[in-house]
């Protein structure tokens, strides 16, 4: 190592982004790689397990070397593996994991297997060093959508969690509905920038209810019965107006739940993550009304936001270190959830 | 010294092979175990267990290879991913090779022909494995020049002769002809026919999977060719013991040379026009 610092490479490949990072045992990010497949998933409207995985073989090599580039690093400075083992599509994050494995393996390495959701919980101390715990986490995206107390770098409670439709499918399908580009997600919100969003009522899931749960199947379904009582062209005409109000009933549900959760736990922070975490509405809202209520406030740069490797990386600062040979029978694990720290 | 593996099919195989500057070579460790979604448990360990069995480190591997398929698409990906990986770790070069051609090399390595007794050496055989939705995956290969008299074709009638040739220890050898195909198992013996010629699928000899063929075939029995069928350290030592000090040419040995053989598109079930346009 000769004085530097010792390096963690990270992979990720639960989804549809084949990312690897590099950080310092201290989190200093000193690279973040991501072949997005967004171009290839972009034909189906969504995307394809098969299709992804296939892009995973693909990159994952790829991504591992110029993350080493961009460190200015060779294999060599790698002193551990951290890789998600789950939740997310079973094939593609078999080829993370095999890629990980066979780098610890074959330097004798230890190496960190990470719970997704830990990586995106993560994201808020690579952003913000010093954010407090405990504190209340947003994680929203495509595939989860839940409220999560942190009590400490390492201690998770699943405080709610949505019912049916993640935040991210929700915006992506209505997306798809108002018959915009993928991902559809970012198309609705850009459209929405533009739109009234007070033009349309749609019903917020559990709003009443007093959980901190979500549902996001009503407010789809709304869409969809509005949608078809118009032509082509009425729905051309209004969908600025219509992405807008429904943006705003979807964020509406994120962003009082997430205020109710950190009263209910008397927290003095609140987080955001995940790849909703990018939507632009929600991030406003949330930087100025639990500002207002005088929380610290944490929303990571759009980077450590949707999937990436650096905030895996970080995850794996507090995780179990498996040596060598314990993790060469190491599994991966679809549907994971959020309270299981994998390796210990 | 070389590190095979493959777990492109069912059973997750594993062999270190050793090589001589004389281009001759010897298996040293091998690991065949029955899998069936298992190989993510299984194959780092077995590939350590044989390593470690010959007394040799990671350091030691001057190069890998890694059955490439067809297969199971998450077969074939466990062994490209860690292929590739482990020869950006360690830096030494990296090859794939189809998991048919590993078979009929496998086969022949073990006396597939002429056999004992006199058994006349096949003019085509046809390496099958399972490909699931009732179907095999097969390739074909034609002997190219032999000393059975009105066998053989010369070789330079082979089409495709740039195809990997197989050769057994008598010096015979057989040259793979056109792609790998997947067939349902009455149709084999017809694509066999459109490849290497009318009548060549009644004749041929099938290997590895036969016991999804139909009881006409001309084959050899699945225990005919030991349980692992699919040893890729003993294949690659067959038909190119030059690879071992030198790449084939254009094969560069870097990890993103090495390509899974998926033989099917992976958007077959998909809607595609359903899924872009909710109102059509
Ligand atoms: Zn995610």
């Amino acid at each position: 190592m000769s004085g530097r610092e010792e390096l963690i490479l990270a992979i990720e490949t639960s989804c549809d982004d084949t990312a690897a990072a590099l950080i310092t045992v201290s989190g200093e990010v000193r690279a973040s790689v991501s072949a997005s497949q967004d171009a290839i998933h972009e034909r189906y409207g969504g995307v394809v397990p098969e299709v992804a995985s296939r892009a995973h073989v693909e990159r994952a090599s790829v991504v591992v070397r110029e993350a080493l580039l961009e460190a200015g690093a060779s294999i060599e400075d790698v002193g551990r593996v951290a890789v998600t083992v789950g939740p997310g599509l079973i094939g593609a994050l078999l080829v993370g994991l095999h890629t990980a494995k066979a780098i610890a393996w074959a330097r004798r390495l230890p190496l960190t297997p990470v719970n997704h959701l830990h990586g995106h919980l993560a994201a808020a101390w690579l952003a913000d060093p010093d954010a407090p715990c405990p504190m209340v986490t947003l994680v929203a995206s495509g595939g989860h959508t839940l409220l999560v107390r942190v009590s400490d770098r390492r201690t998770f409670t699943l405080l709610g969690q949505t019912l049916d439709d993640a935040a991210g499918e929700a915006f992506d399908k209505g997306a798809r509905l108002l018959g915009l580009g993928y991902p559809g997600g970012r198309e609705l919100d850009l459209l929405a920038e533009t739109g009234d969003a007070h033009a349309f009522d749609f019903p917020i899931g559990l709003k009443r209810s007093g959980s901190l749960d979500f549902s996001f199947s009503g407010v789809k379904t709304s869409l969809f019965y509005l949608l078809r009582s118009w032509t082509a062209e009425e729905r051309a005409a209004r969908a600025a107006d219509v992405a807008a109000s429904y943006r705003r009933a979807v964020v509406e549900a994120l962003v009082s739940k997430l205020l109710a959760a950190a009263e209910a736990e008397g927290v003095a922070a609140v987080a955001i993550a995940g790849g909703v975490a990018a939507n632009s509405l929600l991030r406003r809202r949330v930087e100025r009304e639990a500002g207002e209520r005088g929380l610290h406030v944490v929303v990571p740069p759009l980077r450590f936001c949707t999937d990436n490797a650096a905030m895996i990386g970080a995850a794996a600062l507090t995780g179990p270190v498996l040596a060598y040979p314990d993790y060469l029978g190491l599994e991966a694990s679809a549907s994971l959830s959020i309270e299981v720290t994998p390796g210990v | 010294m070389i590190v095979a593996f493959d777990t492109s099919s069912a059973v997750c195989s594993v062999a270190v092979v050793g090589h001589a500057g004389d281009g001759s070579h010897q298996v040293l460790a091998a690991r065949d175990v029955p899998s069936q979604a298992d190989q993510t448990k299984l194959l780092l360990g077995l590939i350590d267990q044989a390593l470690t069995e010959v007394g040799a480190t990671p350091e030691q591997v001057t190069a890998f290879f890694v059955g490439t398929g067809p297969g199971t698409f998450t077969g074939v990906r466990i062994g490209v991913a860690t292929a590739r990986a482990l020869s950006l770790a360690l830096d030494v070069p990296v090859f794939g090779r189809s998991s048919l051609d590993a078979l009929a090399a496998a086969a022949l390595m073990r006396g597939l022909a002429p056999g004992e007794g006199g058994t006349v050496a096949p003019d085509t055989f046809v390496p099958v494995v399972d490909a699931r939705r009732g179907q095999v995956f097969a390739t074909v290969f034609v002997r190219a020049h032999g000393s059975q008299e009105g066998q053989g074709r010369p070789p330079e009638t082979v089409v495709g002769s740039h195809e990997p040739t197989l050769v057994d220890a008598d010096g015979l050898s057989w040259v793979r002809l056109g792609e790998v195909f997947a067939a349902d198992p009455a149709g084999v013996a017809e694509s066999v026919d459109l490849v290497a010629g009318p009548g060549a699928g009644a004749r041929a000899v099938y290997l590895g999977r036969t016991d999804l063929l139909p009881e006409t075939s001309a084959r050899h029995e699945p225990g005919e060719v030991e349980a692992g069928f699919l040893v890729l350290g003993h294949a690659v030592a067959l038909p190119e013991p030059a690879a071992f000090r030198k790449a084939r040419p254009g094969d560069p040995g870097t990890p993103e040379s090495v390509r899974p053989i998926y033989v099917r598109s992976p958007d077959a079930d998909v809607h595609i026009a359903k899924m872009r346009d909710p109102w059509a």
